[in-house]
């Protein structure tokens, strides 16, 4: 038998919503601020976590800076008008292709 | 959620059970055509007062317009069980589609195209995420409505970068030389399109395809075993639950003469989505009832102004909290109840508060 407090000081909740708000800060100087602008890029994050696979913490910062790095090359050497296509294509390919993400698995504990 | 449930139950195991309870399964009965004259009939009552009503009845065209495209999220993500947030997408896909044709080959045609057009690109979308589950299928299909809404805004043929992707001026429907020119004459057009794919939906209902569906979500590894593909009959359903949405894509630029890419970006899918679980997921009805509840409710608050939003959003959770089944579960428990009160059970008629 193994104890792991159920209720840990912080819940499970706050952790991830502390790092949202700290992107929101982050975002804040690059990006124009209004109530709605929430939607796409949480789209990119989740696109970022999907690509990374969602068991690892390493493959989900892969995944955001690979999505950057598509979109800003893709703009620079192929079409800067489609520059913003490129990460959504990117995430649709690696969905089909990977469907369990580029670095694969579901999170596991190790025992 | 439970109602479908409920429902599976009855459908799935057949003829036996139906018979030990003495009346056949839902599928063989007629009930659905008569729910399909009822609700047209209801509609048609409500309009034919206010067609004259320019405003009155464009807010009838909406809710009618966005039927069409929650019955088709109800095959999609309830029976076919994909995460549809490229809906709106779907509509745009349609609407860019039928408005670009329509000058020089004429509505039908136009729609026709249009219909074809989304039904291919469904199709090859859900060939492509066959493997992706839940999550990952919701955001495939989020980046294909992402890259659906860039391409309206940038490509020269809808408009290209400096136009905005907005298109003007598209000619109201016409079938066989008749155009419906007002917007009077829009609501019964779109009121016998509606009736059309409700009828057509009511034959999805009807047939092995949503028994199949149903056995897949209830128990996968027994449905398979027993010669169903899985993949198949989502596949299937997906495909014609986005054609739909094209269809109401269609009905859309054409009743309403114009379009912009920002009627079809992911957050429009998501109030679509907001429509079905309004309404109840557990049947089609529930999409027609979500659309007219959703797209009347803020006309009802006119009254109370700058408090509009908090008003809306106060009530679509009091809906949510007091019917977890949509508005058509709510009241198909109402009617379960009076109906229990009428046959005079002892038991059922205590338990409500007397």
């Amino acid at each position: 038998m193994t104890a792991i407090r159920a209720l840990h000081p912080l819940p499970a909740g706050t952790d991830p919503a502390a790092a949202a708000g700290l992107a929101g800060t982050l975002l804040g100087p690059v990006a124009a601020l209004t109530p709605e602008m929430g939607l796409s890029p949480m789209l990119f994050a989740f696109g970022a976590a999907i690509i990374g696979g969602f068991g690892r913490f390493g493959g989900v910062v892969a995944g955001a800076v690979l999505l950057g790095l598509v979109e800003q090359f893709g703009g620079g050497y192929i079409s800067t008008n489609w520059r913003e296509v490129f990460p959504f294509a990117a995430m649709l390919l690696i969905i089909a292709f990977r469907p369990e993400g580029l670095f694969g698995g579901e999170a596991r504990a190790r025992l | 959620m439970l109602a479908s449930d409920r429902r599976t139950g009855t459908a799935a195991p057949g003829r036996r059970r139906a018979a030990a309870a003495g009346g056949l399964p839902p599928v063989y009965g007629r009930r659905h055509y008569l729910t399909v004259a009822v609700v047209l009939a209801v509609i048609a009552l409500a309009g034919a007062g206010n067609t004259g009503n320019m405003y009155q009845i464009s807010v009838f065209n909406t809710a009618l317009t966005a039927s069409v495209a929650t019955v088709g999220l109800y095959f999609a993500y309830q029976l076919g069980g994909m995460f549809a947030f490229s809906q709106a997408a779907f509509m745009g896909i349609g609407a860019y589609t039928s408005a670009i044709l329509t000058p020089e080959h004429g509505f039908v045609f136009a729609a026709g195209v249009a219909l074809i057009i989304a039904a291919v690109l469904a199709y090859l979308l859900a060939f492509l995420l066959r493997d992706a589950k839940h999550m990952y299928f919701a955001i495939g299909a989020m980046a294909f409505a992402e890259i659906a809404v860039l391409v309206f805004r940038n490509w020269e043929v809808t408009a290209g970068p400096t136009g905005g992707g907005m298109l003007y001026g598209i000619a109201p429907p016409s079938v066989a030389g008749y155009e419906f020119a007002t917007s009077g004459q829009i609501f019964w057009f779109l009121l016998a399109v509606l009736g059309v794919v409700l009828l057509l939906s009511v034959l999805l209902e009807r047939s092995p395809l949503r028994r199949h569906a149903l056995a897949v979500k209830a128990i996968p590894q027994v449905s398979e075993s027993n010669g169903i593909d899985p993949r198949r009959s989502a596949m299937t359903l997906f495909t014609y639950g986005s054609t739909l949405g094209a269809l109401a894509g269609v009905l859309q630029a054409h009743s309403l003469g114009t379009i912009a890419p920002e009627a079809f970006e992911v957050g429009v899918a998501i109030n679509l989505y907001l429509m079905l679980l309004l309404g109840g997921v557990g049947s089609m009805w529930g999409g027609v009832a979500g659309a007219f509840f959703l797209t009347w409710l803020p006309e009802f608050l006119r009254p109370v102004k700058e408090y509009e939003t908090v008003v809306y959003s106060l009530l679509l959770l009091a809906t949510i909290v007091l019917f977890p089944n949509g508005i058509v579960g709510g009241v198909a428990w109402l009617a379960e109840k009076v109906r229990h009160r009428r046959r005079g059970g002892r038991s059922s008629g205590v338990t409500t508060h007397a």
